[in-house]
C-alpha cells in the first residue's frame, strides 16, 4: 500500500515530540517509555529509542541520572533540561498551529 | 547438547547457547556499524546490551541458567531493529530537494576482475580501468604477444601477482571508478590531503571501539584457537599494502629456498665427505658441529624472511590461504629445482649425491660415526 510509507515518515517525524511530552510529565526511564507508547501508533523498540534518546541528549533537550532499582542494575531516568521544555513549549505550538490550519482547510 | 558460552553484558555475565550467541553477535555487530557516524555509539551499545541482558534476565530461573536460541530471537526481536537516529543538520538538508548524491568519487585503482576472467582477470581488470570492452584489451594482449615474442607473457605473469583482486564491493567500485582525468587526480590529492589528519582520527576510534567490542566476546569455554577472526575482525588491507605484499612475497619466498640450496648442499657434502667442497673443516671441526652450526645459521637467517612472508599473507586478507598454499609450493619446487639444476651442471655436486644414495649404507655408518665423536656426559 502506498500510504504506509507516507504515514511511517509522519510518525518518525513526531516521535521526538512525543518523547518529550513523555519525559516532561514525569522522570522516566526506557521500559517506562516503551510502555506508556505500547498500543499506539508510536509503539516503539529499543533499538529505535536508545539512538532518539541519545541524540537528545546531545541536543541537549533529555538529561538522565542513575537510579538504582529495586531489582537488578541501576537504570537511567531521563527528564526534560530548560531547553528540552523550551523546545516543547515551541513544538506544542507548532502542532496547534498545524491543526489550526489543517481545520480551516477542511471548512 | 549445546555448548555455552559466557558473554559480558554492559558488566554482566549471561550464559547463552552458542546459536543464541551468533544471533546475539550478529546483532550488536551490526548495531556497531549503523552507529559507526555516531559519537555516542559507545554509550548506545552500552545501554542496547544492558536491555538484552534485562529481557534476558526476566527470562531465567532458578531452575534455568542460560538462554538459547528461541529466547534470543524473541529478545532480539524485541529490541528492534537499531536505527540511527537523524541528525539534526544534516538530515533536514539532505530531506530537501537536493539531487541525489552521485556516485562516491572513490580513487581509481587496477584491481584484477574475476567476473567473466579469461586466465587471472588482468585483462578483465585493465578493461574495467580504462572503461573499454575486455575484448578490446584481451585482442590487443594478444597481438603485443605476438610481436613481443613473448615477453608480454611475462608481464601478464607479473601483474598476476602484483595486482590484488577485487574481492569487496568497494574494490569493485574502485576497479571501474570514474572517468579519469588529471583534474580530478588533483582534486583527490587535495581532498585527501585536507582529510588525512581528520581521518587519522577516525581510525583510532575505529580501533579503540574494535577493542571495546572484543569485550563482550566468549570467555575460556571456546578453545582459544577455535574461533576462526571473521572478515569484520580483520580490517581490509589496503591497496598499497595489496600490491606491495605482490612484490614482497615472491622475493622472499625466492630468497627462502635460495638459502635452503646454500644449506642443503654443504651439509650433503658434510655427510658424504667431511669436506665443505673439498676444502676440509678448521680446528679439526667434528662434522656434526659444522652440520649444526650450518643449522643454526639456516635458522636464523631465514626468521626474518618468515617474518616477513607471514606479514604479507595477512595483508593479503581473503585471498591469503590461496596465496600461502601457492607459496609453498612454489618454494618447494624451487629448491627441487635448484638442487636438479646444481646436480646437472656441478659435476662435484653430483658426485656428491650419487655417493650420498648410492653409498646409503656408508652414509648411515658415518653419521653413525658422527654420532659416536658426540661426547657424552
Amino acid at each position: 500500500m502506498a500510504l504506509e510509507p507516507k504515514l511511517l515518515s509522519i510518525r518518525k517525524g513526531l516521535l521526538e515530540f512525543v518523547l518529550l511530552k513523555i519525559v516532561s510529565a514525569d522522570k522516566v526511564y526506557v521500559a517506562d517509555i516503551l510502555g506508556r507508547l505500547e498500543g499506539t501508533e508510536f509503539a516503539t523498540q529499543e533499538g529505535t529509542l536508545y539512538p532518539l534518546l541519545s541524540k537528545m541528549r546531545r541536543e541537549n533537550l533529555v538529561d538522565y541520572e542513575w537510579q538504582e532499582s529495586g531489582s537488578g542494575p541501576p537504570r537511567k531516568y531521563y527528564r526534560l533540561t530548560a531547553r528540552g521544555r523550551a523546545q516543547l513549549a515551541e513544538l506544542n505550538d507548532y502542532w496547534r498551529d498545524i491543526n489550526r490550519t489543517i481545520q480551516k482547510l477542511e471548512r | 547438547m549445546n555448548k555455552v558460552i559466557t558473554v559480558n553484558l554492559n558488566g554482566r555475565a549471561y550464559q547463552v547457547e552458542e546459536q543464541a550467541y551468533e544471533l546475539l553477535r550478529g546483532y550488536l555487530d551490526e548495531a556497531a556499524r549503523l552507529l559507526e557516524d555516531d559519537p555516542d555509539w559507545r554509550e548506545i551499545l552500552a545501554d542496547l546490551e544492558q536491555a538484552i541482558g534485562d529481557k534476558g534476565a526476566r527470562l531465567l530461573a532458578p531452575g534455568k541458567n542460560v538462554l538459547g536460541e528461541e529466547e534470543m530471537k524473541r529478545i532480539l526481536a524485541e529490541m528492534g531493529p537499531v536505527e540511527t537516529a537523524p541528525s539534526p543538520l544534516g538530515e533536514a538538508a539532505s530531506a530537501g530537494a537536493s539531487p541525489p548524491p552521485r556516485e562516491p568519487a572513490g580513487p581509481r585503482r587496477l584491481y584484477r576482475v574475476k567476473e567473466g576472467e579469461m586466465i587471472a582477470g588482468v585483462c578483465n581488470g585493465l578493461a574495467a580501468y580504462f572503461g573499454v570492452d575486455p575484448t578490446i584489451v584481451r585482442l590487443v594482449f594478444v597481438l603485443l604477444l605476438f610481436l613481443s615474442g613473448g615477453l608480454v607473457a611475462f608481464a601478464y605473469l607479473v601483474l598476476m601477482f602484483v595486482v590484488p583482486e577485487a574481492t569487496t564491493a568497494e574494490e569493485r567500485a574502485a576497479a571501474r571508478g570514474l572517468p579519469f582525468n588529471a583534474q580530478e587526480l588533483v582534486d583527490q590529492a587535495k581532498k585527501h590531503y585536507a582529510g588525512m589528519k581528520e581521518s587519522t582520527q577516525r581510525w583510532r576510534e575505529k580501533r579503540q571501539r574494535n577493542r571495546e567490542r572484543a569485550f563482550w566476546r566468549p570467555r575460556e569455554q571456546r578453545g582459544a584457537g577455535e574461533a576462526e577472526p571473521r572478515p569484520f575482525d580483520r580490517p581490509q588491507p589496503g591497496y598499497g599494502a595489496q600490491v606491495a605484499a605482490g612484490f614482497v612475497l615472491p622475493i622472499a619466498s625466492l630468497l627462502t629456498a635460495a638459502l635452503t640450496v646454500a644449506c642443503l648442499v654443504p651439509v650433503a657434502s658434510l655427510l658424504t665427505t667431511g669436506e665443505v667442497f673439498g676444502v676440509g673443516l678448521p680446528f679439526d671441526m667434528p662434522p656434526w658441529v659444522a652440520i649444526l652450526g650450518l643449522a643454526g645459521a639456516y635458522a636464523l637467517v631465514t626468521a626474518p624472511l618468515r617474518a616477513l612472508r607471514h606479514a604479507t599473507y595477512e595483508s593479503l586478507g581473503p585471498r591469503r590461504r590461496a596465496f600461502e598454499f601457492w607459496d609453498g609450493v612454489l618454494r618447494i619446487a624451487f629448491v627441487v629445482l635448484a638442487l636438479w639444476v646444481a646436480t646437472r651442471f656441478l659435476p662435484g655436486v653430483d658426485d656428491m649425491f650419487r655417493s650420498l644414495f648410492q653409498d646409503w649404507r656408508e652414509t648411515g655408518s658415518r653419521v653413525g660415526e658422527m654420532i659416536a665423536l658426540v661426547p657424552l656426559p
